[in-house]
């Protein structure tokens, strides 16, 4: 019961936050030179017919609060509006897009959760000795190396030098291949990206995983437990890991909003077909409803997944009750 | 910032190192151009000249111009952009921060909700939307980069001054009667700062990181030689002339860690454990 | 009185060292130290006399900073000191067990009760997971917990501090060790549970005739149920013995100093306080009210508002002081917070002397507020770490437009008064004791020359004998300030000394009134009355006092 007001709260502060973003979305749009069909049409194919139509739809003559509500009212209804290069509904240009990017950011979160956590651990049961050294340099290495030039470097390395893996796309073209070598494929074609934008979370987690374990080792109730005759790995899991993870998987839901940005810089290198390459081409190629559209939903998808770590959350903390 | 306290930071093998490095960056950024006033993007001779053959000492890039010449003004910019954006950062984000923790309640929930929107959205996409809307130039990316990173900051300086503000030295001014501005101001902000010196030092960081990605993207201002530009510009090339992407790019690394580097060395000479508590008895 | 047999616990001459740079170089030296069987022996001394170390150092669970560089540690005829760690981890909750001072930071917070109470069954037998449950079961029962079996799949944060302390008990004792490490146990309780908590421990170690080590600070607590007694300072034993020689006829100085440092309880209560009769009143609360919005459970629902403060009246006369004690949460602090106009009202007035008070705003409010100042408990919180001491204490003045020359000489004068030597004001708080930082939390009060002087919980936080010495300054100060006082304390043996009159709250309301020696001697109230039999140490007290 109380889990599900928690998750009942979270879910009102979502849609707060949705309705911001359309707020944000919408000033946006205005803040641009001339006014929002200039913005939506910049570039496009100028059919007068088409133009004078936009125009009417969204009322540009009609008082701020207005336009707002007619536009809110279209994302609402899920009327991102519509590409004039592609054609087609914005909304599914993007939506075509979502299942690679879901693909890369799952894939680089599990690397680097599973590294990055092991790498926090090996370094706090450690402490001060060399592993720590080495991880905390790793992880401070992996922060400040640029993902896309990392990228660059391990093409360069992997795909040219030694060509063991492929640079770029998400399938071998030209193959045909189906069932599992498919899967086996596009897992191929997963190592490169995944590897150039995983690292830096890789030290973000390290990191974090160091500082929660150092913390809940000098609790009290990790010395309790210690004068209870319990074991040093036994102390290690059911004590001291169990709780520092609730500060890794805060963080992971802190994170998501900046793996979607990574995955434009990667998507952009590896020429990965997902949303945030599409940014990057709509800039190119002066499609703006696209590229306010690729901000749109991936806002909602980085909402949805920072819904998912509170719920996740609820699981991990039984105190949920008294927080709030 | 006393001499004392320099020295304590310095006093950090890490730190020492990162300043160093970044006093040499600065230095070399901040004089190179007495002794090579010539613009950047001139160019000024045969392209693809490897490093260390020729008039140039790293070499020219693929239209001529000397790698090294592009560096130092990488070196100026980036910098700049870095601290110019911590400063929009900051700005935001101390205030918004210390305004919501301070008088909580219904201010604190509205500007927790902004500061949660600005922290959720996938940032470099918003600050694409802006730069296409703003334009290109050196302005609209350290706003853009300021109004994505100040999130961080608000969030550290809530939770101190939320902490700070139920502390009895704040309960005995406001029943000195000191008014609530200034009780924010004289009593809450010295104690709160050593944190947010920290996170700006690490922003700075990520801010040269982001500036990179986003000239990397050719969405940098195109009158200003970057890094992030360099390595962008050098990219078709990489087979031929992998070291134009390597540089520039071995730069930002050395720059980014210099400063997390200090960085780290700032949270313990800024907060120093002495003694981890020892004995209680 | 054990004179013969062997004892479990033998330590000879166990010296710690501290870390290089700390401001001595051993954290204990040369401690020796016997507990028998059957028998309850209480290291008592002030903050960094190691009465913890020497706890901590029996079973080997020092911080890593900390290293026993000599001596030895015999634990039922076998040596701990350098043992190896897989030796002392067997004797762990099995044939020795610890309690400590914070139960709730001592119980994990993610785990259910009934595991960490199997855990330490789990660490050193193997049985079947039924009988596991059983043992589980019986210990949760032994302590007196309330419904065994739904506590057993509770968590931590449900249960209240004197709960979760009888479950540290139930862990410790759950397989029968031969002796009890309590460090002190009963701090964190408030004082009817404490004595609810030490009447456990005493029954437990009686029915199995088990050897307690127990570290407290509290001399009270020791002629509750010390069989023998070693005092400890600066890392040394002072002097030791049994307890009732120690609390009757201590050899040492420092010992005697520690004695007389107890506030006197059995004084007061013989001495009746004398309240000024019919005098005019400093302060006085009418109908007083606050409630605290119940915590949000999800979305919409609110657990029910808690009455703080639920309809009370008070009067301070001019020139008395005015006792509140009560337990935690018995809204004694949100009245001090109220009359202070810390936290506001939801109903009710305060006048001070004879003028409206809780109605005032801005620059009324400023104008009068300086006649009501405020002594906080915590002497490291209340001052600003980054102010000299002239700031913190000048701040009120400048505000009330002093000139700064003028005020640099009332800030002297009132340092010189409290007993800090004036040149402090260039220094930053940190660079003065506990006890010297609350003078300075005094003087920042005084120096306002108000009329009514609100202490809260003012020496709670101070060892006992710097606590003698800050009550002897505010006792001095009242007199010849002519100041009326309101003292907030839990510590009814603190009210007994330094009030005239005390109100007993709890629950939000005051629950009963009188001149301290009436409500001392003979208590109206049956909640009063169990506060008053839950003083540890009182019979000691009592006889000390009519000796």
């Amino acid at each position: 019961m109380t889990r599900l007001g928690y998750i009942a709260e979270r879910l009102l502060r979502s849609v707060v936050v949705i309705g911001l973003i359309m707020v944000a979305s919408f000033f946006l749009v205005r803040l641009a030179p001339g006014d929002a069909v200039d913005f939506m049409i910049e570039g496009g194919a100028p059919d007068p017919e088409y133009v004078a139509e936009l125009r009417r739809q969204l009322g540009l003559d009609r008082p701020l609060l207005e336009q707002f509500l007619i536009y809110a009212g279209k994302l609402v209804r899920l009327d991102l509006g519509y590409s004039l290069r592609m054609q087609e509904p914005v909304l599914d240009v993007v939506l075509a897009r979502m299942p690679a990017t879901l693909l890369l950011a799952a894939s680089v979160l599990s690397f680097a959760l599973v590294t990055g956590v092991a790498l926090g651990i090996l370094a706090a049961r450690n402490l001060g000795r060399w592993q720590d050294s080495a991880v905390t340099a790793l992880s401070l290495l992996g922060y400040a190396t640029p993902n896309f030039w990392l990228g660059l470097m391990i093409v360069l390395l992997f795909a040219v030098w030694l060509p063991v893996l492929p640079p770029y796309g998400m399938t071998s073209i030209g193959m045909g291949l189906t069932g599992l070598q498919h899967a086996a494929d596009v897992a191929w074609h997963l190592v490169l990206p995944t590897f150039a934008l995983g690292t830096h979370y890789m030290g973000v987690f390290a990191r974090i995983t160091r500082a929660a374990m150092i913390d809940v080792a000098d609790m009290e109730f990790v010395k309790a437990a210690r004068a209870k005759g319990i074991g040093e790995l036994q102390l290690l899991w059911r004590h001291v890991f169990r709780n520092a993870m609730l500060a890794v998987v805060t963080y992971t839901g802190v994170q998501a909003g900046s793996l979607i940005s990574g995955t434009v810089l990667i998507e952009t290198v590896f020429a990965w077909p997902g949303v945030g390459r599409l940014a990057f081409d709509s800039i190119a190629s002066r499609d703006h409803p696209v590229l306010l559209g690729t901000f749109l939903v991936t806002s909602v998808l980085v909402i949805l997944i920072n819904l998912a770590t509170d719920i996740v959350y609820t699981f991990v903390d039984p105190r949920i009750e008294v927080k709030g | 910032m006393s001499t004392g306290f320099i020295r304590r930071l310095a006093s950090h093998r890490g730190g020492a190192i990162g300043l160093a490095f970044l006093a040499v960056v600065v230095a070399v950024a901040l004089f190179y151009p007495l002794y090579n006033p010539r613009s950047p993007w001139s160019i000024v001779g045969r392209p693809f000249q490897p490093p260390f053959t020729g008039r140039f000492m790293l070499g020219t890039d693929m239209l001529g111009r000397d790698v090294l010449a592009g560096l130092v003004h990488g070196a100026r910019f980036s910098l700049l952009i870095g601290l110019l954006s911590t400063l929009v950062s900051l700005g935001i984000g101390v205030t918004v921060g210390a305004v919501a923790g301070y008088f909580r309640g219904w201010v604190d929930e509205v500007l927790m909700r902004i500061t949660e929107f600005f922290q959720i959205i996938p940032g470099l996409v918003l600050i694409m939307l802006l730069v296409v809307v703003m334009g290109t130039s050196m302005w609209s990316v350290v706003i853009g980069i300021g109004v994505v990173t100040w999130p961080n900051v608000a969030r550290i300086m809530r939770a101190e001054v939320l902490s700070l503000r139920t502390r009895a030295f704040v309960d005995a001014a406001r029943g000195l009667g000191q008014r609530p501005l200034a009780i924010l101001v004289r009593q809450i902000l010295p104690n709160a700062l050593s944190p947010v010196i920290v996170v700006a030092s690490v922003m700075v960081a990520s801010a040269i990181l982001i500036e990179s990605g986003l000239s990397f993207l050719g969405l940098g201002d195109p009158n200003v030689m970057t890094w992030g530009y360099m390595i962008g510009a050098a990219r078709p090339y990489l087979r031929e002339a992998w070291l134009l992407s390597a540089i520039p790019g071995v730069m930002i690394v050395l720059t980014v860690l210099a400063i997390n580097m200090i960085g780290d060395s700032l949270t313990t000479a800024l907060n120093p454990r002495h003694s981890r508590k020892g004995e209680r008895a | 009185m054990n004179g013969g047999g062997t004892p479990v616990l033998a330590i000879r001459d166990l010296t710690v060292a501290l870390p290089a740079g700390a401001d001595r170089a051993h954290a204990v030296e040369g401690i020796d130290l016997d507990v028998h069987a059957g028998e309850i022996v209480c290291i008592v001394g002030e903050t960094g006399s190691g009465k913890s170390v020497t706890a901590h150092a029996v079973l080997g669970l020092l911080p890593p900073t900390l290293r026993t560089v000599r001596g030895s540690i015999l634990f039922e005829g076998e040596e701990l000191v350098g043992a190896p760690e897989a030796r002392l981890r067997g004797l762990r909750g099995r044939r020795a067990a610890m309690i400590f001072q914070e139960p709730s930071a001592a119980l994990n917070p993610v785990r259910t009760i009934g595991d960490q109470v199997a855990e330490v069954i789990r660490a050193h037998l193997s049985l079947p997971a039924a009988e596991v449950e059983r043992r589980v079961a019986a210990g949760l029962a032994e302590v007196s917990l309330p419904d065994p079996e739904a506590l057993r799949r509770s968590y931590p944060f449900r249960l209240s501090g004197g709960q979760q302390q009888r479950v540290m008990i139930a862990i410790a004792l759950a397989l029968e060790p031969a002796m009890l490490i309590a460090d002190e146990p009963t701090t964190a309780l408030d004082v009817t549970t404490q004595a609810q908590i030490l009447r456990l421990i005493a029954e437990l170690q009686a029915r199995r005739g088990m050897a307690v080590l127990f570290v407290t600070h509290d001399l009270g607590v020791v002629a509750e149920i010390a069989d023998r007694v070693v005092v400890m300072r600066h890392g040394r034993i002072v002097e030791s013995g049994t307890a009732e020689r120690i609390l009757r006829a201590p050899r040492q100085d420092y010992t005697r100093l520690l004695i007389d440092a107890v506030p006197r309880f059995a004084a007061a209560t013989s001495a009746a306080g004398t309240p000024p009769p019919g005098g005019e009143p400093a302060m006085a609360g009418r109908g007083l009210r606050k409630l605290y919005q119940g915590r949000s459970v999800g979305l919409f629902r609110r657990r029910p508002p808690v009455a703080a403060l639920d309809d009370v009246d008070l009067r301070l006369t001019r020139g008395e002081t005015l006792g509140v004690v009560g337990e935690s949460g018995s809204g004694k602090s949100t009245l001090a917070r109220c009359l202070m106009r810390l936290t506001p009202l939801d109903a009710g007035e305060v006048e001070v002397a004879g003028r409206p008070f809780s109605r005032l705003e801005g620059a009324a409010l400023l104008a009068e507020r300086h006649r009501v100042q405020m002594v906080f408990q915590d002497p490291y919180g209340s001052l600003n770490p980054r102010q000299r001491v002239e700031t913190i204490i000048g701040t009120g003045l400048w505000l009330r437009g002093v000139p700064r020359a003028e005020a640099r000489e009332r800030i002297a004068a009132m340092l010189a008064e409290v007993g800090i030597d004036p040149a402090a004001m260039a220094r930053y708080p940190h660079e003065f004791s506990g006890g010297q930082r609350q003078r300075i939390a005094i003087a920042r009060a005084l120096v306002m020359e108000p009329e009514v002087l609100i202490a809260d919980e003012a020496v709670s936080a101070l060892d006992v004998s710097v606590q003698a010495q800050v009550l002897r300054l505010l006792a001095r100060m009242r007199a010849r300030l002519d100041l009326s006082m309101l003292f907030i304390t839990h510590d009814l043996r603190v009210a007994a000394q330094i009030c005239d009159r005390v109100l007993v709250m709890k629950d939000g309301r005051i629950v009963e009134e009188g001149p301290t020696g009436r409500v001392f001697a003979a208590p109206r109230d049956s909640y009063t009355r169990r506060l008053i039999d839950a003083i540890p140490g009182r019979a000691w007290l009592g006889a000390a006092a009519g000796a």
